[in-house]
C-alpha cells in the first residue's frame, strides 16, 4: 500500500499500554459498532455515528498519551505536517471511492447505462425467464463494474418498469430479491467491486487482474445457482404461447434505448471512457507511472476527464457524492488508526489468532462464516478495515487464503438480512416504493437459505482452491 | 434516495406509447335523415361520395334511419341493435327552425354520448348539400398518445393522395396554472419543472405521431403531425384555416359524465361550415 512512513512505524514503537486501557477502547469499539448495527433505530447517519465515535477515540487516546504525536517524513526525508487524527485515513480508498463514483455519475448522464439495460430488456423479447437471467446478470456486470448500490437502483427501477410494462407485476417480489442477493456476489468479481474488496485487496496488495481470476470462478458459479433456485421458488416460466410471446414481443419493443442519449457524441465517448476505465484499472499495477500513483489515482484522473463535459455546472455532481459514505470512511479510519495505537485490533488479532490455529480447514472456514455472520448485522466495511489491519499485522502473506475468507464473507454476508449491505437495503426500498410487503424477518426467511448457500459454496472454494 | 427516481424516470421515459392498429373496420354504416321535405337519397348519396375512399366500401351495407317520424328513444333503440360501424347525420337533426340554436340538436348529442357509434357529422343540407371527398382531414386532442383509435379512424377515413394532419394542442393557460402551485413549492425548482414538463409533453406527442407515421405509412397518405400550445379552440380554428381542413376528427367520450368532455362540445359546436366525425 503506497501509504507513508507511519504505516510501518506505529508497530514498532507502541508504548506500553495497560490492559484496563485497551479494554476501555475496546468498548468504545463496541459502541461504534452496535451504534452502526442499530443505525436506524437511533434515526442517524453513519458518517455522524463515526464521527461521534472519532471524536471520542482521539479525545481518549490523547489524554491516554498513546498518539504519535509529530510530524510524519516521506521517503525523501521531508517532513509533512499532517494532523496525528487524519494520518490513519487510507486516502487511496477514499480516492478511489470519490473518483468511481463521480465518474460513474457523469457517465450514467449520457444514457449508456440505461441503453445497456434497455437493449438487454429487448433481448428477452418479453419472456420473464430470460428477463431474470439477463438481469441477473446485468445485475452482477453492474455490481462488479460500478457498484453495487448503484446497480441495483439501475437493475431494480427498470425491473419495475418493465414488469409493470408486461403486466406482469406479480413477479416483481421475486426479480428484486434475486437482484438484490446477486449484487453482493457481482461485488465481489473485481477489486473495485465494493469496498470491502478495495480495503482488503490494496492491504494484500493483490492486482486487479489476480482478484478477477481468483473470484471470477465462484461469481459465475453463485450467479447461476441463485438465478436457476430463484425462478424455481418465485415461479418465473417461461412464455408457453405464440400468441403470448407475440404479444410481449410488441411491448417490448416500446422500449426506445435512445431516449435517454441526448448527445450522440458524448454517449460514444462514455463509452470509451468507461471501457478505458476497466482497462487501465486492472493495469494499474503494470503501468508505468501509474502504478506508483496507485488506482486513486486512476479513478481521479477519469473522474476529471469526465468532468470536463460539465466544466461549467460540475458542482452538481459534487453535491450528488455520497458524502456520508465518505466521512464515514474517513471517521471509521480514525477510529481504527486509535484502536490500533490502544492495542485492540492486537487483542482481536490473538483471538483470530485462535481460529487461525485451528488448521487451514477449520480456521480459513470459521474465519469466512464469522465474518459473513458479522456483516449481516453490521456494516461490512469496519470489519473488512479491522480485518485487513490485523492480518497485516499478524505478517499474513500475500497469497494466503485468510485474505479470502474476509473478501467473500464480508460481502456474502451481506445477503442474510437487508441490513446486511446497502444493495439489498435499497432493493428492500424499492419493494416497500412498490407497496409489496418485505418485513426484516420476511427478508431473511426468503434470502438467508440463498446467501447460506453462497457461503457454503464460497467456503468449498475457498478451501479447495486457494 | 434521488437516484431511484431519477432512473425509474429515464426507463419510464423509454417506455414510449407506440401505435398499435386496433381493430375498427367501417363495414355498416347508418345514415340518419328527418325530413322527409329534404331529399333524403340526395343526402345519402352525398355521403356515400364523402366516404368512397374508406379501403372497406365496396364491402359496406348501408341502412338509411329516418327520425322524423321516431322519437330519440327508437333511433337510440335502432342503433344499439344493429350496431353500425359508423353513423352518418348533421346539424340539428329533428329539430325545427326555430330550434336552432348554437350546439349540434339533442338527437345528435344523445347520439353520440348514448351510443359507442361514431357519428359523422355534417353541416345542415340547408347549408351544403354538395359533398365530395375530404382532401385535407384533422385529428385532434390534447393528449395524443396512445390514441389510437382516433388515429386508426383518421387514417381509414382518409381517401388516396390526401392529407391527414395529427394535431396536438397543450393548453397554456392549465398549464400556467400549475406552474403557479409549482413555483409555490420550495423542493422543486420552478424553472427545471417549466422546461422539463414543456418539452416531456411535447416529446411525448411526438414520438407518439412519429410511430403512428411510421405504422401508417402507405402510398397516397400524407401524414403531417402538429404540436403546439396555446387556447385549444383558436389554435385550432388558426389551424384549420390555415390547412383548409374539410374533416375534423376528434373523440368525444366522457367516462365520468353523459355529455361531452371538455375540448369536444366547444369545437362542435365552433366549426359548424364543415364535417365533423365525433368518436
Amino acid at each position: 500500500m503506497p501509504m507513508m512512513f507511519f504505516a510501518s512505524t506505529t508497530q514498532t514503537i507502541h508504548h506500553q499500554i495497560s490492559l484496563t486501557t485497551t479494554l476501555f477502547f475496546t468498548a468504545i469499539l463496541v459502541g461504534l459498532i452496535l451504534c452502526l448495527a442499530l443505525e436506524e433505530k437511533i434515526h442517524a447517519k453513519k458518517s455522524l455515528i463515526a464521527g461521534v465515535f472519532a471524536v471520542i477515540s482521539v479525545l481518549s487516546a490523547a489524554a491516554f498519551g498513546i498518539l504519535p504525536i509529530g510530524h510524519v517524513t516521506n521517503v525523501f526525508g521531508e517532513t509533512l505536517h499532517l494532523p496525528v487524527f487524519l494520518q490513519g485515513v487510507d486516502w487511496s480508498v477514499i480516492g478511489i471511492i470519490l473518483g468511481s463514483s463521480i465518474f460513474v455519475d457523469v457517465t450514467s448522464q449520457s444514457g449508456l447505462f440505461t441503453w445497456i439495460s434497455l437493449k438487454l430488456t429487448k433481448v428477452s423479447q418479453g419472456d420473464p425467464r430470460k428477463l431474470l437471467w439477463l438481469y441477473g446478470l446485468m445485475t452482477v456486470l453492474f455490481s462488479a463494474v460500478l457498484n453495487n448500490v448503484t446497480a441495483m437502483i439501475i437493475v431494480g427501477s427498470l425491473t419495475v418498469v418493465s414488469l409493470e410494462r408486461l403486466n406482469r407485476r406479480e413477479l416483481l417480489l421475486g426479480f428484486l430479491l434475486i437482484e438484490g442477493l446477486l449484487t453482493n456476489v457481482g461485488g465481489l468479481l473485481t477489486l473495485i467491486s465494493s469496498v470491502p474488496n478495495i480495503i482488503v485487496g490494496t492491504a494484500a496488495n493483490i492486482s486487479f487482474v489476480t482478484f478477477f481470476i481468483v473470484a471470477a470462478p465462484y461469481v459465475l458459479v453463485a450467479t447461476v445457482m441463485t438465478i436457476f433456485i430463484g425462478s424455481k421458488q418465485f415461479k418465473i416460466l417461461p412464455l408457453e404461447t405464440v400468441q403470448e410471446r407475440r404479444e410481449a414481443q410488441e411491448l417490448m419493443k416500446q422500449f426506445d434505448e435512445n431516449d435517454g442519449i441526448d448527445s450522440p457524441g458524448f454517449f460514444k465517448f462514455s463509452a470509451i471512457m468507461t471501457v478505458a476505465f476497466i482497462v487501465v484499472i486492472a493495469t494499474t499495477s503494470i503501468l508505468p507511472w501509474v502504478k506508483d500513483l496507485g488506482m486513486s489515482f486512476v479513478a481521479l484522473a477519469f473522474a476529471v476527464v469526465m468532468l470536463m463535459r460539465y466544466k461549467s455546472e460540475v458542482d452538481r455532481f459534487y453535491k450528488a457524492v455520497d458524502w456520508d459514505l465518505l466521512g464515514f470512511f474517513a471517521a471509521l479510519f480514525v477510529v481504527i488508526n486509535v484502536m490500533e495505537h490502544a492495542r485492540v485490533l492486537h487483542l482481536i488479532g490473538l483471538g483470530l489468532q485462535a481460529i487461525i490455529a485451528l488448521g487451514q480447514t477449520t480456521g480459513s472456514a470459521l474465519m469466512l462464516v464469522s465474518a459473513a455472520g458479522f456483516s449481516s448485522v453490521t456494516d461490512n466495511i469496519p470489519l473488512a478495515a479491522m480485518l485487513s489491519k490485523i492480518l497485516v499485522s499478524l505478517g499474513t502473506p500475500q497469497d494466503s487464503s485468510l485474505w479470502w475468507t474476509v473478501i467473500f464473507g464480508a460481502n456474502l454476508g451481506g445477503n442474510i438480512t437487508p441490513i446486511g449491505s446497502a444493495s439489498t437495503l435499497v432493493a428492500v426500498t424499492i419493494m416497500h416504493k412498490h407497496k409489496l410487503k418485505m418485513s426484516f424477518v420476511g427478508f431473511v426467511k426468503v434470502a438467508a437459505p440463498y446467501a447460506l448457500l453462497q457461503i457454503v459454496v464460497a467456503t468449498a472454494y475457498v478451501l479447495a482452491f486457494l | 434516495m434521488p437516484k431511484l427516481d431519477q432512473f425509474e424516470s429515464v426507463f419510464r421515459a423509454a417506455a414510449k406509447q407506440v401505435y398499435s392498429e386496433p381493430e375498427c373496420d367501417i363495414l355498416r354504416v347508418c345514415i340518419v335523415v328527418d325530413d322527409a321535405g329534404l331529399d333524403a337519397s340526395a343526402f345519402a348519396e352525398s355521403v356515400k361520395t364523402y366516404l368512397l375512399g374508406l379501403p372497406t366500401f365496396e364491402q359496406i351495407r348501408w341502412d338509411l334511419f329516418d327520425a322524423a317520424d321516431s322519437r330519440l328513444a327508437a333511433l337510440l333503440r335502432f342503433i344499439q341493435n344493429e350496431k353500425p360501424d359508423l353513423v352518418c347525420t348533421y346539424r340539428q337533426l329533428c329539430a325545427t327552425e326555430q330550434d336552432w340554436v348554437p350546439g349540434l340538436g339533442d338527437y345528435v348529442e344523445m347520439l353520440t354520448q348514448a351510443t359507442e357509434v361514431p357519428v359523422l357529422l355534417f353541416p345542415h343540407p340547408e347549408h351544403a348539400s354538395h359533398r365530395t371527398q375530404p382532401r385535407t382531414i384533422m385529428a385532434v386532442t390534447d393528449h395524443m398518445a396512445g390514441e389510437h383509435r382516433l388515429v386508426t379512424f383518421a387514417a381509414k377515413i382518409t381517401p388516396e393522395k390526401a392529407r391527414l394532419l395529427l394535431a396536438h394542442v397543450e393548453d397554456d393557460a392549465i398549464f400556467e396554472k400549475y406552474l403557479v402551485i409549482i413555483g409555490k413549492i420550495a423542493d422543486i425548482d420552478t424553472e427545471t419543472a417549466r422546461r422539463a414538463i414543456r418539452e416531456r409533453l411535447m416529446k411525448e406527442a411526438r414520438d407518439y405521431m412519429s410511430s403512428c407515421a411510421d405504422a401508417l405509412r402507405r402510398p397516397g397518405l400524407d401524414i403531417e403531425t402538429r404540436t403546439m400550445w396555446g387556447h385549444h379552440v383558436s389554435i385550432y380554428q388558426e389551424l384549420v384555416r390555415r390547412d383548409q381542413i374539410d374533416l375534423l376528427i376528434m373523440n368525444t367520450k366522457d367516462d365520468d359524465q353523459l355529455a361531452m368532455h371538455g375540448l369536444a362540445y366547444p369545437l362542435a359546436v365552433e366549426f359548424t361550415q364543415i364535417p365533423i366525425l365525433l368518436l
